[in-house]
């Protein structure tokens, strides 16, 4: 019997507020576009649906107000939350996007040190 | 175009503005799609041309310099309210317009977008060649600013990237009657030739003229297009289009 690493479904945290990389190159191409990363020595192609999700990744923005941002932009009667869902674990697993340091928790006051400066 | 989408898009950091709006532009949603790819193995020319099997236009395929013809794109609107380029000639006897917003020369004189005329060219073409002058018929949303001077910018961009730019200064003698309105021409300097794509989107800007007398704000300059007499466009001209 086999034992050991063996795959297992992995369930990935969608970042909360994903925000898309700042120093992303996106060409346009005839059928889509194309990302490379060439620190990463990785080429991504996407659609124009999903470089509209990875746009709307701003670190403001929860998925489901992208899905939301998403629907009002193509003028679907419903947003594609399952869609955008799967998406943004794709785009985050490749790196092209990232979590907001903090976003999904409490607003904590400012640091200590930084309010004894201030006062 | 439509009001949730402008919603949208006015909440959009305005430096990927522009670049969002040519991604939707004419495109209906389709389940969106990520493919990724390592780029070992693969060789420059390879990466260059593109890791997939996608279209990518490269510079050989456009080596031969021959030039197409010149592409006339006029402005118009489509029945959504949405602006767009259109490379057929209008023919209609009335006018279709857009408006600035209130101009001031207060808080720096800012330029501020009358629109964004969006087409996708096809077939893909390669590098821009030229951008011929536009020819925009002009005139005031109000007969108050008569004696107001603007200065008028075109920015055409291509793919989300602006190619080219043209300003004309001083633009005096508006009227609010539209058979009064005056034609000006703006200059493009030579496009930037790097940029392939099949997206066009010509922006209008306007401020309160620069350098020159008249009033320090006005109502808002009006931009007419559409018809017979009043057909602003522009020619865009590519080198030779890729054969496939």
């Amino acid at each position: 019997m086999a034992t050991g690493a063996q795959a297992r479904p992995v369930t990935r945290r969608l970042p909360p507020r994903p925000r898309r990389l700042a120093e992303l190159d996106i060409n346009q191409i005839e059928d889509g576009f194309v990302i490379y990363q060439a620190d990463r020595d990785r080429a991504h192609y996407l659609n124009h649906s999903a470089v509209a999700v990875l746009e709307l990744c701003d670190g403001r923005r929860s998925v489901s107000q992208i899905a939301e941002c998403i629907r009002k932009l193509y003028g679907l009667e419903t947003a594609p939350r399952r869609d955008v869902e799967g998406v943004v674990a794709k785009l985050a697993g490749e790196g092209l996007i990232s979590d907001v340091p903090g976003s999904g928790q409490a607003k904590r006051g400012a640091p200590r040190s930084a309010r004894r400066r201030n006062v | 175009m439509a009001p949730d989408r402008e919603e949208v898009l006015k909440n959009v950091e305005q430096s990927r503005r522009r670049f969002l709006r040519t991604v939707i532009a004419g495109a209906a949603f389709a389940p969106p799609i990520v493919m990724s790819f390592s780029m070992d193995g693969l060789s420059a020319d390879a990466a260059e041309v593109g890791p997939i099997s996608s279209p990518v236009p490269t510079p050989s395929r456009c080596s031969n310099m021959r030039l197409e013809p010149p592409i006339a794109l006029y402005l118009d609107r489509g029945t959504g309210g949405n602006l767009l380029l259109t490379e057929a000639a209008p023919t209609s006897t009335t006018a279709k317009f857009t408006d600035s917003p209130v101009l001031s020369r207060s808080n720096g004189n800012p330029w501020k977008e009358i629109g964004a005329w969006d087409t996708v060219i096809n077939p893909l073409p390669c590098p821009i060649a030229e951008i011929g002058d536009l020819h925009v018929w002009l005139g005031l949303r109000n007969s108050d600013d008569q004696g107001t001077q603007f200065d008028l910018k075109a920015e055409v961009f291509v793919g989300g990237n602006v190619v080219a730019t043209g300003e004309t200064d001083c633009v005096v003698g508006l009227a609010r009657n539209p058979a009064l309105a005056r034609e000006v021409t703006v200059s493009f300097e030579p496009p930037a030739r790097e940029f392939l794509s099949n997206e066009v989107t010509l922006v209008l800007s306007a401020r309160i003229g620069t350098g020159c007398p008249g009033h320090a704000s006005a109502t808002g300059l009006r931009v007419y297009y559409g018809s017979a007499a009043q057909d602003s466009s522009f020619d865009i001209q590519f080198e030779n289009a890729p054969h496939s």
